[in-house]
């Protein structure tokens, strides 16, 4: 990889769609009553009947969806480890301390330095706060392009918001910089973003690089798994995937098992070990 | 000319921080006590007063939404509000300073109004501050969480924790005791809350998600407001609207839009109505 300079992420940060998912239901309730308003200006008997029907429709997909999610935490694995995994994080992100971004803020408003930036982007991060990540960590890479957290955090930003060729040359300047940085992730992120670029090929090397050189987790084979599926190699990818669904005999980190639980699911079409 | 209408806005802050709103909102209760009587007050002057009932806001009179909060039931009534005034008010205003408190005081008791418009039997009328006390202790919880390290270290403390527990006491207490209105409690406590958990907070700590939060709590409590001052779809609403119809076919419209929305279900015939009719008589019966 001779590729080192990322490119300027987006000037303003976005927020995932899924963290957009409950603002837009209160916009949602918000408008509901001007709405029904309009209906009743037309006809006073639709408006009631509408808020009627959706009334009932919303009291019938509650308890769908509660019936749902009991079959789910029963019948299908990636459920319960998708709610441990959202719990986690969620946990995670309300009890992040605060003070020394804070503080970082703060030391930003008379100096500057690539470390605050770096450190006020990592907090965001923690707080999944990915408007405030972005700027802080391209920052940081822009004040001491010799930083490989900074580079490596701000590939996790740019490939969190789909800017995934911006990512990959991020993953690569932090793995330059720094061999092996942050115990091999800046590598598997790299062969990540790979994959998901559709470069296959070299994604599967540099897989199978990571897992020789840091050893495989749950993640990094599943990962692997995938890159071999899409490189036709079927055979590999179910190894791949067998080895991800192994049972470690011990209680994984809610992301490990999450990758293991999405493992299980590939065994049942690829074949679980004999 | 921005900075001058900031500066404007912040002299107007620093000249309301001088007015003790508790003490003002102390004296509205004691002297609305005697104008409405004491120890036991003229339910007619309660409601020329200003007590809430859900149908009289959705008549147009809005201002009950806010006017309810002065007025008290009783002399054992307003002496328990007041000491719970006088407990939590002035630390708490002392904290905010008095602008911010009466901010978070009446979205707090806009959150209890609400709460009762929306969801409580539209004929019941609703007197009391409890609902914006409540507002207060949420308001404490909610500058707890913002200023500790993290949103929930204060649950290390054991102060914040039985703040917590009296919380929850008293809103057992609520749904044990007749005559007490809880959901208002609760409206007031979660109006507190939001009032103080997502628009008192520093600039520096205000972050994207949290303008976009902060819109859309706007946004939903004037839309929560709109519905309880034209609650369309409300069975008392279209039967005044019934009587008020200036044609007969608007209403028989009206009417059916009153027996769909008091039977919460769209296929009604003509014993609907009779049960409907059934219901009220008995209703005033019992009144």
């Amino acid at each position: 990889m001779t590729e080192t300079e990322p490119a300027a992420p987006p000037a303003r940060g976005p927020v995932s769609w899924a963290g957009r998912i409950p603002v837009v239901a209160v916009w949602c309730c918000a408008s509901l009553p001007v709405l029904l308003y309009l209906l009743q200006r037309h006809d006073p008997v639709l408006a009631v009947e509408v808020a009627n029907t959706l009334t009932t429709w919303t009291i019938r997909a509650l308890v769908a969806g509660g019936g749902l999610c009991c079959a789910g935490l029963i019948l299908y694995p990636p459920f319960p480890a998708w709610l441990r995994r959202f719990s986690d994080r969620v946990r995670r992100s309300w009890t992040v301390d605060s003070r020394p971004l804070t503080q970082a803020l703060a030391d930003l408003e008379h100096f500057e330095t690539a470390q605050k930036h770096f450190e006020v982007a990592r907090l965001s991060w923690l707080r999944t706060d990915l408007g405030t990540v972005g700027p802080h960590a391209a920052r940081a890479v822009e004040l001491d392009p010799r930083m490989p957290q900074a580079h490596h955090l701000l590939g996790h930003y740019l490939a969190r918001v789909g800017a995934l060729p911006q990512a990959l040359l991020a993953f690569a300047a932090a793995e330059q910089l720094d061999p092996g940085h942050a115990f091999g992730e800046a590598q598997l992120m790299q062969a990540r973003t790979l994959s998901l670029l559709g470069r296959h090929g070299e994604a599967v090397a540099l897989f199978e690089r990571h897992s020789a050189e840091h050893g495989g987790g749950h993640r990094s084979n599943y990962w692997r798994g995938e890159a071999l599926a899409s490189a036709g190699r079927t055979e590999d990818a179910g190894r791949a995937f067998r080895e991800a669904a192994t049972d470690p005999g011990q209680k994984l980190p809610a992301e490990e098992n999450w990758f293991r639980a999405l493992a299980r699911v590939k065994c049942w079409r690829y074949g679980s070990a004999s | 000319m921005l900075a001058l209408r900031e500066r404007v806005v912040r002299d107007l802050i620093d000249k309301a921080d001088e007015v003790p709103v508790t003490l003002v909102v102390l004296i509205a209760y004691v002297t609305m006590a005697f104008l409405t009587g004491l120890p036991e007050p003229d339910p007619e002057k309660l409601a020329a007063y200003g007590s809430m009932r859900a149908i009289d806001v959705g008549n147009g009179e809005w201002w009950r939404l806010f006017t309810s909060s002065f007025l008290h039931g009783g002399l054992l009534h307003l002496a328990m509000n007041s000491w719970a005034l006088i407990q939590l008010g002035p630390a708490v205003e002392r904290s905010l300073g008095s602008a911010r408190f009466l901010t978070v005081y009446l979205l707090a008791q806009l959150g209890s109004g609400l709460a009762v418009a929306l969801v409580n039997d539209p004929f019941q009328p609703v007197v009391g501050g409890s609902g914006a006390i409540f507002g207060i202790l949420g308001a404490i919880v909610a500058m707890q969480m913002r200023q500790g390290r993290h949103a929930f270290s204060f649950l290390a403390y054991e102060g914040p924790r039985r703040l917590l527990l009296t919380i929850l006491a008293y809103l057992v207490l609520g749904a044990l005791i007749p005559f007490v209105s809880n959901t208002a409690h609760v409206g007031g406590l979660v109006g507190g809350f939001l009032a103080a958990f997502v628009y008192l907070v520093p600039p520096r700590q205000a972050s994207a998600t949290l303008q976009a939060w902060r819109a859309a709590i706007a946004a939903l409590f004037l839309g929560l407001t709109f519905y309880a001052v034209l609650p369309i779809t409300r069975w008392d609403w279209n039967w005044i609207q019934e009587e008020q119809a200036p044609t007969n076919a608007l209403a028989q419209r009206f009417r059916l839009a009153k027996l769909k929305s008091y039977h919460g279900r769209n296929d009604v015939d003509a014993s609907d109505g009779a049960a409907f009719n059934r219901d009220m008589k008995r209703r005033a019966e019992g009144k």
